[in-house]
């Protein structure tokens, strides 16, 4: 063994024991410092931050803008170019229909398969007796026209059906149930944020079938499928007082929207009772 | 208390940190994609149809305008359409954004444009067309952009105002704007004009 390698060894042994006694001194100081940070941490007052989802911006520019910047501009070209070429406003081919062509060609066939059935028909209950095989066969071959008669009108109803149902527009119904305490109103009124108002008296025929429990239609029309700020209110005696309830909605499109208004527990003394509304979809 | 003890409260604190940093992360993901999706010009106007039709029976279509800035390839997350009813002497603006109607309101001044034809080609193929002639040059060298997209008839086609004419206008910070006029039938370039 060298002096030199004795010293190596010597000098691996201190260095390893130094590097021991720096690890256990550095996992000291770490725990020291974490149990001492997490005491601190339980003695303090508990903070709370509240996280709050940062709000986004999402003002869009006014609807046609450009058009509303340039309108001058705009107004001013088409008044010249209707001048200078006249413009084809009026008198415009309208299409049209395809479904009324359909339907037309539809009915064409139809009669044109009832005649057919009708001779096919004359043709048998006038041969009293099938007399022979190939008349047998004549008779196979009929069977199967009516047959073929049978299929094209099922294509025809399935295209009907199709036709029918796919062609529901967007509509909003408003159905009355229950009845308020003490005086009944004489009207309800229905009002749209773009000032379109619909009024709609309920007869002591229609209340008596709300007291008993019944339901009545108070409104059905077609509406635009966009979100309405939609108003009920109430007229005659004390409940012209009421201001209108406001029942937001968003008619799906396509789809017939159902409004439901209860009035029970409602009353004309009351100015600030609500309208229990309920919505669905068909 | 032992290191051991210790080791675990602060890796539930790191759970929660953990945790937390999701739900930072799953925040700002939600905000990224809160945006309606862009869409061409005919997308939307089924919506906006049915709701015109339902506001007058006799509603024709006259104006489109893209609402938002437009996105790549002609579309836009908004795009607004202008409806004229003769019986109700009245023109209604639909603002569609997200396969919803955001907003109907009176456009408020008169603006007799012809209605336009059924048959127009979409907000993309003409976007492409000034693109192609003019558009994608300007924005360029002008480092300018897209600003608005817009389907009228009888305004712009000087030389044929009976057709419905797409118009794409491009600005840019220190240079006048390019115009490019598209014709909404055969798509072709029609007219361009810097100012």
């Amino acid at each position: 063994m060298s002096f030199g390698s004795g010293g190596d060894e010597v000098s691996r042994k201190v260095g390893q024991r130094n590097w021991r006694q720096l690890h256990t001194f550095m996992v000291g100081v770490l725990a020291f410092t974490w149990a001492h940070s997490s005491l601190q941490a339980e003695d303090s007052p508990r903070e709370t931050m509240k996280v709050e989802r940062v709000k986004i911006n999402q003002e869009k520019r006014p609807s046609l803008r450009f058009l509303r910047d340039n309108k001058d501009f705009l107004r001013g070209q088409l008044d010249l170019l209707r001048q200078i070429y006249g413009l084809e406003m009026d008198g415009r081919a309208i299409a049209l229909d395809a479904r009324h062509l359909e339907l037309q060609r539809l009915m064409e066939e139809l009669l044109a398969s009832l005649d057919a059935a009708r001779t096919g028909n004359r043709e048998i209950a006038d041969r009293g007796l099938l007399e022979s095989v190939v008349e047998i066969a004549w008779l196979e071959s009929e069977l199967d026209r009516i047959d073929e008669i049978l299929r094209l009108q099922e294509s025809r109803l399935a295209w009907l059906d199709e036709d029918f149902t796919g062609r529901q527009e967007t509509a909003l119904m408003v159905l009355l149930r229950g009845v308020p305490d003490g005086e009944a109103p004489e009207s309800i009124v229905l009002m749209w944020s773009d000032e379109k108002t619909v009024r709609v008296p309920i007869d002591q025929e229609t209340w008596g079938s709300l007291r008993m429990g019944g339901v009545a239609k108070i409104y059905h029309e077609f509406i635009e499928p966009r979100e309405h700020d939609f108003r009920v209110g109430m007229e005659g005696g004390a409940w012209t007082m009421h201001s209108p309830l406001s029942v937001p909605i968003e008619p799906a499109r396509d789809r017939i929207t159902f409004l439901e208004l209860s009035l029970t527990g409602m009353s004309s003394e009351i100015t600030t009772s609500g309208v229990a509304s309920k919505i669905w979809v068909r | 208390m032992s290191v051991h003890t210790l080791s675990k409260k602060p890796s539930r604190r790191y759970g929660l940190l953990v945790l937390a940093g999701v739900g930072l992360l799953a925040t700002s993901a939600i905000q990224v994609s809160a945006g309606s999706p862009p869409f061409s010009a005919r997308d939307g106007l089924d919506l906006a149809a049915d709701a015109a039709l339902t506001w007058a029976e006799d509603a024709r279509l006259i104006y489109i305008e893209n609402d938002d800035s437009p996105s790549t390839g002609g579309s836009a997350s908004q795009w607004g359409y202008l409806f004229a009813s003769s019986s109700l002497e009245k023109y209604q603006v639909y603002a569609v954004e997200g396969g919803k109607i955001r907003k109907a309101s009176d456009l408020g001044f008169v603006f007799d444009a012809p209605p336009l034809p059924d048959r127009w080609i979409d907000s993309g193929e003409a976007f492409l067309a000034a693109e192609e002639d003019g558009g994608t040059e300007f924005r360029m060298k002008e480092q300018g952009e897209l600003s608005t997209m817009l389907l009228v008839r009888g305004v712009l086609h000087d030389k044929n105002p009976n057709r419905a004419t797409w118009a794409f206008v491009y600005t840019a910070t220190n240079a006048a704007s390019l115009f490019v006029v598209v014709d909404a039938e055969s798509g072709d370039v029609v007219r361009k004009w810097r100012g």
